[in-house]
């Protein structure tokens, strides 16, 4: 059991943390390059990006839209997400294991990491009960916008319980849990939803962009179609 | 006059004939030839990754809000065409449907689409619900493109486009130039006679600073509007023209096909050149404003002709002491709706606000108001419809009753030709006890002409 915790901490950390980075690459360079397509082929290339990058910032700190719609649901929302970022990224032995890497930066202190466990926890547990009980989220919901919620939370409890005294699963179990589940995270990141986690800077510019037709689209499209550029309406 | 067969097609309404090929296949070249040219690609492939299934775009739409209907929901409606999108044009769905057995488009994803384009305002008003600002209102448009593209469009839109475009009026109303001119004329008249002072309508001046283009059913339904806006130019001196080429602002392209949607910017273009005129002024119509202000750059390719909006150029003039208005003739308790094309790009909101506090006593907002104002629930040319009104009163224009009700208002301002007849037919449909008006049926009241 030890054995496979250490090579599931080494290697297939590395080997995880390799295919997110290409994933994401893969993800990155289809976005840029079909947003920069997009904009060369705009017959209006004016777009408002000051404005636009504003708005994402608002929407990131989203004080000013909490009230818009479901106040409760959104709060718990953005409570789980400050976890969700900091602890993966910032718990002292997280940071050991990115050192691995060679990667480095200062962690936070213990305390503050279980404070926002517990809340990513807590906040992510009414996330998935708003999932199963909320009659408009269930019905947009499919299989794996459950299993990404579970996954998450598997993750943050599990390594949550692992190094406490209450813990009554033996810590290598627990730890070979926890790690094999957040590799399974790192794998899935550019391949599901939670590619939002990076491509969210780039979608209200985005939108935008696409609002820009190219000027000769409705043209090009009749020719493919009927063979001729103007058709009878 | 012959009538019709009715084709047997599910929703006849919709559609002139039925169609005899099969839809899904002519869906998918259509909609494969779309993403070939247009811009359409890139912004799918990023919905279909970042989509989160929240529901929080449920609380932005008033259609849901009032039918409560799941299917209702905005990021379901965008969902059937994001699917389709995956399942036929990426490598990851035609995996997946290889894998799970799933199969691809059926009939019966065109019926839904069909209807569920169709009871979408396309009002955007949901986007600001979105953490991810996800553009249904984009998603709704292209749906509809593609249906367009195999024959399925209501009637009514299909028609007025094909007047304008093909027919000898050039306009979606079918005036005829003589027609126009004896209007303009009779309107002449009537301020005469009522403001005791020759006011013109200018027709094909060479030169004009502004070429004018109404949504052209105002010259047979919205005389104040048109008086106060000829008062308001010609007190202020402004050079502007209407041109007997082509007066109609009206693009119904908008709401359903970008094929026409450019055309018809384009003939607007062609006619400001023809004139050597300026500037594009457009009159209070919401969306023939918002297709001219965003897409005049992208159909000119290139070289600029501003566009301008009539309340725009109003507030200006007014703010320049150009136009003096009586505070003391209105005197009822007046509200102002807002357009969903002038508002949410956030282009034109304190403007009217503006206009209607300088001159207008008694003036109450209704809540929500400006960006986040509830659509009139006859956007995305469903107003056109008129096989669709019971939708139009029932789920779309339900909330806006019960909004109109709750200002206590005599009189409310809608700046849009759309808005104009939805609302209209709301106050009657809900019975409520105010008229509605445009700005410039109010700014022809309390002018002082010189
Ligand atoms: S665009 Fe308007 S009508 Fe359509 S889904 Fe969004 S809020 Fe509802
Ligand atoms: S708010 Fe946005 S992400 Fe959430 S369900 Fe609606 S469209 Fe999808």
């Amino acid at each position: 059991m030890e054995q496979f915790l250490e090579f599931a901490k080494g290697s297939l950390f590395a080997g995880s943390f390799v295919i997110m980075v290409l994933g994401l690459a893969r993800t990155a360079f289809i976005t840029l390059w079909g947003t920069k397509n997009a904009l060369d082929k705009a017959g209006d290339k004016n777009i408002p990006y000051k404005a636009l990058i504003k708005e994402t910032f608002e929407w990131m700190i989203p004080i000013k839209h909490i009230t818009n719609s479901r106040s409760a649901i959104s709060i718990v929302s953005v409570v789980f997400h400050i976890g969700l970022i900091i602890v993966p990224l910032f718990l002292l032995d997280h940071i050991l294991l990115w050192q691995k890497l060679g990667l480095s930066w200062p962690g936070i202190p213990a305390a503050i990491a279980n404070v926002l466990t517990i809340t990513t926890i807590v906040t992510g547990g009414i996330l998935l009960l708003n999932r199963i009980f909320h009659r408009d989220t269930r019905f947009l919901s499919s299989v794996i916008d459950y299993a990404l919620l579970v996954l998450i939370l598997a993750i943050f409890i599990n390594g949550f319980i692992a190094s406490k005294p209450f813990n009554p699963i033996p810590y290598n179990l627990v730890m070979v849990i926890h790690v094999m589940a957040g590799n399974l995270i790192l794998i899935l990141v550019p391949f599901s939803k939670l590619a939002h986690c990076f491509l969210y800077p780039i979608m209200r510019i985005a939108s935008n962009i696409a609002w820009h037709f190219p000027a000769r689209a409705g043209e090009e499209v009749n020719k493919t179609l009927y063979g001729e550029e103007n058709k009878k309406v | 006059m012959t009538i019709k067969e009715k084709p047997k097609n599910k929703y006849p309404y919709y559609i002139e004939a039925p169609l005899e090929y099969k839809r899904v296949d002519a869906f998918l070249k259509a909609f494969s030839a779309i993403l070939e040219h247009s811009n359409y690609k890139f912004i799918l492939d990023l919905y279909t990754r970042i989509s989160m299934k929240c529901a929080r775009c449920a609380s932005g739409c008033q259609i849901y809000q009032t039918t409560g209907k799941p299917e209702d929901i905005p990021c379901y409606r965008s969902s059937i065409l994001l699917r389709i999108y995956k399942r036929h044009f990426t490598l990851g769905g035609w995996m997946k449907s290889k894998l799970t057995g799933g199969s691809g488009i059926t009939e019966k994803d065109i019926d839904e689409m069909l209807e569920s384009y169709y009871q979408c305002t396309a009002c955007r008003r949901c986007t600001f619900y979105c953490p991810m600002g996800i553009e249904h209102g984009m998603i709704t448009h292209l749906g509809r493109y593609i249906l367009a593209e195999i024959g399925i469009v209501p009637k009514a839109l299909q028609v007025s486009v094909r007047e304008q475009l093909e027919g000898a009026s050039k306009n979606t109303s079918a005036i005829p130039v003589p027609a126009l001119i004896d209007t303009l004329e009779f309107l002449e008249e009537e301020i005469e006679e009522t403001k005791g002072i020759k006011v013109k309508f200018p027709i094909d001046v060479e030169g004009a600073e502004y070429v004018f283009f109404a949504p052209v059913s105002d010259y047979l339904l919205e005389a104040d509007t048109l008086m106060g806006m000829a008062c308001v130019l010609q007190t202020a001196g402004i050079s502007w023209t209407i041109g007997t080429g082509n007066y109609d602002g009206i693009n119904y392209g908008l709401f359903y096909s970008d094929d026409f949607l450019g055309k018809i910017v384009r003939n607007e273009i062609d006619e400001v050149r023809r004139l050597k005129g300026k500037k594009i002024l457009i009159g209070e119509c919401g969306h023939a404003s918002r297709t001219a202000k965003n897409f005049v750059p992208t159909y000119n390719e290139g070289s600029e002709i501003p566009v301008v909006n009539l309340l725009e150029l109003t507030l200006k003039l007014l703010e320049e002491g150009k136009i003096e208005l009586d505070p003391n003739v209105i005197t009822e308790k007046v509200t102002y709706h807002d357009p969903c094309n002038y508002v949410r790009s956030g282009w034109i909101i304190e403007q009217p606000r503006k206009i209607i506090k300088s001159f207008i006593k008694n003036f109450v907002e209704m809540t929500p108001n400006g960006k986040y104002n509830l659509c009139c629930g006859g956007g995305g040319g469903t107003v056109s419809v008129d096989e669709v009104k019971d939708f139009r009163m029932n789920a779309a224009g339900k909330k806006k009753a019960d909004q109109l009700r709750a200002t206590g208002a005599d009189i409310v301002i809608t700046p849009c030709a759309n808005c104009k007849k939805q609302i209209e037919e709301v106050i009657e449909y809900f019975d409520l006890p105010m008229k509605r008006m445009g700005l410039h049926d109010l700014i022809l009241k309390a002018i002082k002409l010189k």
